[in-house]
């Protein structure tokens, strides 16, 4: 499995063994996504649809969360959008920004490669990232790598 | 769940990337990372803003604690708070380990028949 995590993004890969068509189930079927997902799941799984998810894991059980799929492109994209972190019932959190999940499945020999991206984590465009760092640089991640280093070297 | 979400402290990430989320004060930032800390006054000077632009984007920063002000003698200087920026990032971190657990578990349920 490869691993990053940097402050506004969060990448993880992984191989499985089986052809992409049953990843794809595994990942958009109710039952199926219930059970590795650990959140029962009131509504349809279908594009634009919004359902709630309700966890069943140790220590979060009941915490409730809103999930809004975006994109359903079988057996290649799944995307939804939620919200980080809204767990407190007295929060309206409707309104609020929400990160994007998108699993993308590639065909490999002997399998399947699942990429997962949690994105959204800031709320910077593009276009004033630009406007800070200038077209040709990579200015965002220049920050979070001095600000990630930073934060390192002093604690 | 996948992802064991403190709500308090993914609600101070949040606040932090907001405070990010503005060019004048990712140049503050900057500034303060790379020259260490400074007063409003030579902040604004260097960026060329009136004093109370500059005031006002810092107490935003200070609000979200990515900086702290503190008094020497009659000067005000401002400087990072790496605690906060080590915070927002280990809240990511935490996210990501309940993602890690979540796909541990589909490739099992998917070769194991689990």
């Amino acid at each position: 499995m490869t691993t990053t995590t940097e402050l506004t993004r969060i990448d993880r890969t992984i191989e499985i063994k089986a052809p992409p068509e049953r990843v794809w189930r595994a990942l958009t079927n109710a039952k199926e996504l219930s059970t590795w997902f650990q959140m029962t799941i009131e509504g349809e799984i279908a594009t634009g649809n919004e359902v709630w998810m309700t966890s069943m894991s140790k220590g979060y059980a009941g915490v409730r969360f809103r999930v809004r799929f975006v994109e359903m492109t079988p057996p290649a994209r799944f995307v939804w959008q939620w919200h980080p972190g809204a767990v407190d019932p007295n929060i309206d959190y409707s309104k609020e920004p929400r990160t994007t999940v998108t699993f993308t499945l590639e065909p490999m020999e002997g399998g399947t490669r699942l990429s997962l991206a949690e994105t959204g984590f800031n709320e910077i465009s593009l276009a004033r990232r630009a406007k800070v760092f200038g077209d040709n640089s990579q200015g965002w991640t220049e920050v979070l790598v001095w600000l990630s280093n930073y934060a390192q070297a002093a604690v | 769940m996948p992802k064991p979400r403190s709500n308090i402290r993914l609600a101070e990430a949040a606040l932090l990337f907001a405070a990010l989320g503005d060019e004048t004060r990712l140049r503050l930032l900057r500034q303060l990372s790379e020259a260490g800390p400074a007063s409003i006054s030579v902040l604004a000077h260097n960026f060329q803003v009136s004093r109370q632009a500059v005031t006002k984007h810092l107490q935003f920063l200070a609000a979200a604690s990515i900086i702290q002000g503190k008094r020497e003698g009659r000067v005000h200087v401002w400087t990072l708070n790496p605690v906060r920026l080590a915070e927002a990032q280990r809240c990511l971190e935490v996210i990501a380990r309940g993602w890690d657990d979540a796909l541990g578990r589909l490739k099992a349920q998917i070769e194991e028949g689990i």
